[in-house]
């Protein structure tokens, strides 16, 4: 699968680690970038493990890890620059939300779930929560149908299950009519 | 479906009318019902649970780190801004393939439906077999009115009076919730919330859910039973079941306690509530002993926070020999307290308290607050046990405020002074200067005549003050009103007035001034006018539209905008001649 965006190239001079996609693309970047992923952390954290080695993301695709590095990036930069002004402090966390905002403004349902996958998969918190967070508000208000569809799921049950499932929640669609 | 959607849009103006012939149709019936409620959002009415609320936060770092995590998971976005989400019903149809293998783990999808609001979890169980128990590990429990009827049902549902309804709704409620705690299969609650006006009915049902919330190692308690049609306050309440806390074997979990309208008095030194670091009580009775014991009980404690509690005249913060750690302290509305000793208070660093307790709040052996909150009082206060002969005049509390409050709090540099419904008519000259302020919010100002002068008054307090906040809300008279009209249609607010900008106190340092609720009064005009000119150093002007009342803790209403409706892009015309070129002006 080809990369849609530039591949992220590293600063020169900071060490770097390698990450492998699932279609085989390596990424290369600075190692306090892929320190914010958990899951490449520990993998370095094992004994006898170099740096040099390929990391391989066998669960992620390269699109996704494409954003998910490039998200990274920009947070490890923020976090640098926040100290213990309170200005900046401020603006680095509003920076950080327009950052989060604008990530998922543009990307389709699938794509968001494609990176909570990614986020889950590699075990890094916040932007695991912020992307929950905007599935959240997605979902809000919408129709049953409409959340099937964004969770692409199929009524798989019987009428009599459904039936009583429905009786367990009646509360949660009365309503409509005045009391 | 689409032809529904643009018929709905069409109508916007006629609600009714197309409301109760949706509501006959099944089919459009959730859609109505979906429209109606984005709308509703964008324009807060009804209860104050429909609101939004936003936290802006306390300037000093640690404070905002405990308000940060004292707020649920599901109530994060009152750190922000509230957007008007202007979603369209059109915007449905993304072609979305059936790919079957996005399929999001179980815990990522519970972790979702934490985030959304109870009922609509619950309707989540209906989508497939795979989701019929998800929403029932949500981290997240709220149980409510809201929640138990939805939005449209819960605005009329406390306009009720009749006592006997109101009893059967309380076991209503009751019903529902062990309902839902019966369902849930969760390991963990992160944050439970009650909020019904039962009283002191019904008991032991809530000793049941705190229960509940206890076994699945709940870190945010939230109980308000508060019931406003009880005549006498303070008799016979909930007794919180501390003793709930103490479970052998097992270290207690929970980090921040919000009571409303129960009653709390544990024993000294009790060891089930000491992980607290947030405890925030409203119309509670306190004495002495009691706040002695919480002190003792909650070593790690840094927030707390009283409001419309009975407390006696005195009260002495303390915890015997060891330091206390609080951060944070408010004291609102607290009757007949008069005067506050904080002992051994070592981090504090933020102070709320009443004006009627000027020069009462005695700090020994502990820190100098760097954020300090005044709230003046009104010339009509309801009190509600027995009268004191002490009134206060909001004209002795501002002289205490200009005049006083800087030599005792030397070190403060955000200061907020709120004064709900006080009307000023003069300010005496006596200044005293704030050497350390940076930062000053002046919340809920309706002091129409001396504006300008009480504006400039504090200036000249506050040499080094680089921002200003003021949160106007003004009354506009008839005179006003009609003057305000030719502005805004002539746009010839220069015509107007001439302010004479040299009386007024020039200044060095302010950068940032925001105007909050502002309505487009004429003097609120000369307000820009007169800031935009003496602040020589000024780069950014921030006029918002919507008002915000000052809640207490860090936290404000966002209230929509005023009645009349001004456009934006009017006051931009209006100020844009006045605007120097070193000044940025946003209207938001």
């Amino acid at each position: 699968m080809a990369n849609n965006g530039e591949n992220p190239s590293p600063d020169v001079g900071g060490k770097t680690v390698k990450l492998k996609a699932d279609d085989g693309e390596i990424f290369e970047v600075e190692e306090a970038v892929a320190m914010e992923l958990q899951t490449v952390k520990s993998f370095f954290d094992d004994d006898g493990v170099s740096y040099d080695t390929v990391v391989p993301l066998l669960n992620v695709s390269s699109t996704a890890l494409a954003k998910v590095i490039q998200y990274c990036r920009r947070a490890v930069e923020l976090r640098a620059k926040s100290g213990d002004d309170e200005g900046a402090n401020e603006k680095a966390r509003e920076e950080r939300e327009g950052l989060e905002a604008e990530l998922v403004r543009e990307e389709s349902d699938e794509g968001i779930k494609e990176l909570i996958l990614a986020a889950n998969y590699l075990n890094i918190k916040d932007m695991l929560s912020f992307l929950c967070r905007a599935v959240g508000d997605r979902i809000k208000n919408k129709s049953v149908e409409y959340v099937r569809r964004f969770f692409v799921l199929e009524n798989d049950f019987s009428p009599e299950e459904e039936e009583r499932t429905r009786n367990e929640v009646a509360w949660a669609f009365e309503g409509v009519d005045a009391d | 479906m689409q032809l529904s959607y643009i018929w709905i849009l069409d109508y916007k103006n006629d609600e009714r009318k197309l409301g109760s012939f949706i509501s006959s149709q099944s089919k459009y019936r959730e859609q109505w019902m979906i429209m109606k409620r984005e709308r509703e959002e964008i324009r807060p009415e009804g209860p104050n649970n429909c609101i939004p609320k936003f936290c802006f936060g306390f300037s000093v770092p640690e404070i905002d780190k405990i308000m940060e995590d004292r707020l649920p998971t599901n109530q994060k976005s009152r750190l922000k801004w509230p957007q008007s989400q202007a979603k369209t019903l059109l915007g449905i149809d993304n072609a979305l393939e059936a790919d079957l293998t996005g399929r999001l783990p179980v815990d990522i999808l519970s972790s979702i439906t934490s985030l959304i609001s109870l009922r609509e979890a619950a309707t989540t169980s209906i989508l497939s077999k795979r989701w019929r128990y998800i929403w029932r590990t949500s981290s997240n429990l709220d149980l409510d009115a809201k929640n138990m009827l939805g939005h449209f049902l819960y605005l009329d549902h406390f306009k009720r009076q009749p006592t006997q309804w109101k009893q059967k709704q309380k076991g209503r409620f009751v019903r529902w919730a062990n309902h839902i705690l019966e369902l849930y299969v969760g390991k963990n609650v992160d944050s439970f919330r009650v909020e019904y006006p039962l009283g002191s009915d019904h008991g032991c049902d809530v000793d049941r859910w705190i229960q509940f919330a206890i076994d699945m190692q709940v870190q945010k308690l939230d109980i308000n039973l508060l019931d406003d049609h009880l005549s006498d306050l303070y008799h016979d309440l909930y007794k919180f079941p501390y003793w709930l806390f103490a479970q052998a074997g097992k270290r207690p979990k929970i980090k921040h306690l919000s009571l409303n309208f129960c009653s709390l008095s544990i024993p000294e030194n009790y060891n089930g509530l000491n992980s607290l670091s947030s405890l925030s009580l409203k119309k509670i009775s306190l004495n002495q002993e009691n706040v002695y014991n919480i002190l003792t009980s909650c070593p790690s404690l840094e927030w707390f926070s009283i409001s419309e509690c009975r407390c006696p005249f005195r009260l002495k913060l303390s915890s015997g020999c060891r330091s206390l750690r609080l951060r944070h302290l408010r004291i609102f509305r607290c009757e007949p307290l008069e005067r506050v000793e904080i002992h051994d208070a070592v981090s504090v660093a933020s102070i709320e308290y009443d004006a009627k307790m000027f020069g009462q709040v005695l700090l020994k052996n502990s820190a100098q607050p760097v954020r300090l909150c005044v709230t003046l009082q009104s010339d009509r206060r309801t009190l509600q046990s027995d009268r004191r002969t002490l009134q206060p005049d909001p004209r002795t509390q501002i002289a205490y405020v200009l005049g006083t409050l800087a030599k005792d709090f030397p070190l403060v540099e955000t200061l907020l002074v709120s004064t709900p419904y006080a009307q000023v008519d003069l300010i005496s000259k006596h200044l005293t200067t704030f050497t350390r302020l940076k930062q000053l919010k002046l919340l809920g100002v309706r002091f129409r005549k001396i504006l300008l002068d009480l504006t400039s008054a504090f200036l000249e307090a506050a040499p080094s003050l680089v921002e200003l906040e003021m949160d106007l809300h003004l009354p506009c008279s008839e005179d006003d009103r009609i003057k305000r009209q030719k502005i805004i249609e002539g746009a010839d607010y220069r015509e107007h007035k001439k302010i004479p900008l040299k009386e007024y106190c020039q200044h060095q340092r302010l950068k940032k001034v925001e105007l909050r609720g502002f309505s487009a009064c004429p003097i609120e005009f000369d307000l820009a006018v007169l800031l935009l000119k003496n602040a020589i150093l000024l780069e950014k002007m921030r006029i918002v539209l919507e008002i915000t009342p000052y809640l207490g803790d860090g936290e404000c209403w966002v209230m929509g905008l005023s009645k009349t409706k001004i456009e934006r892009e009017k006051i931009l015309k209006i100020l844009g001649p006045e605007v120097p070129s070193t000044v940025d002006l946003v209207l938001v």
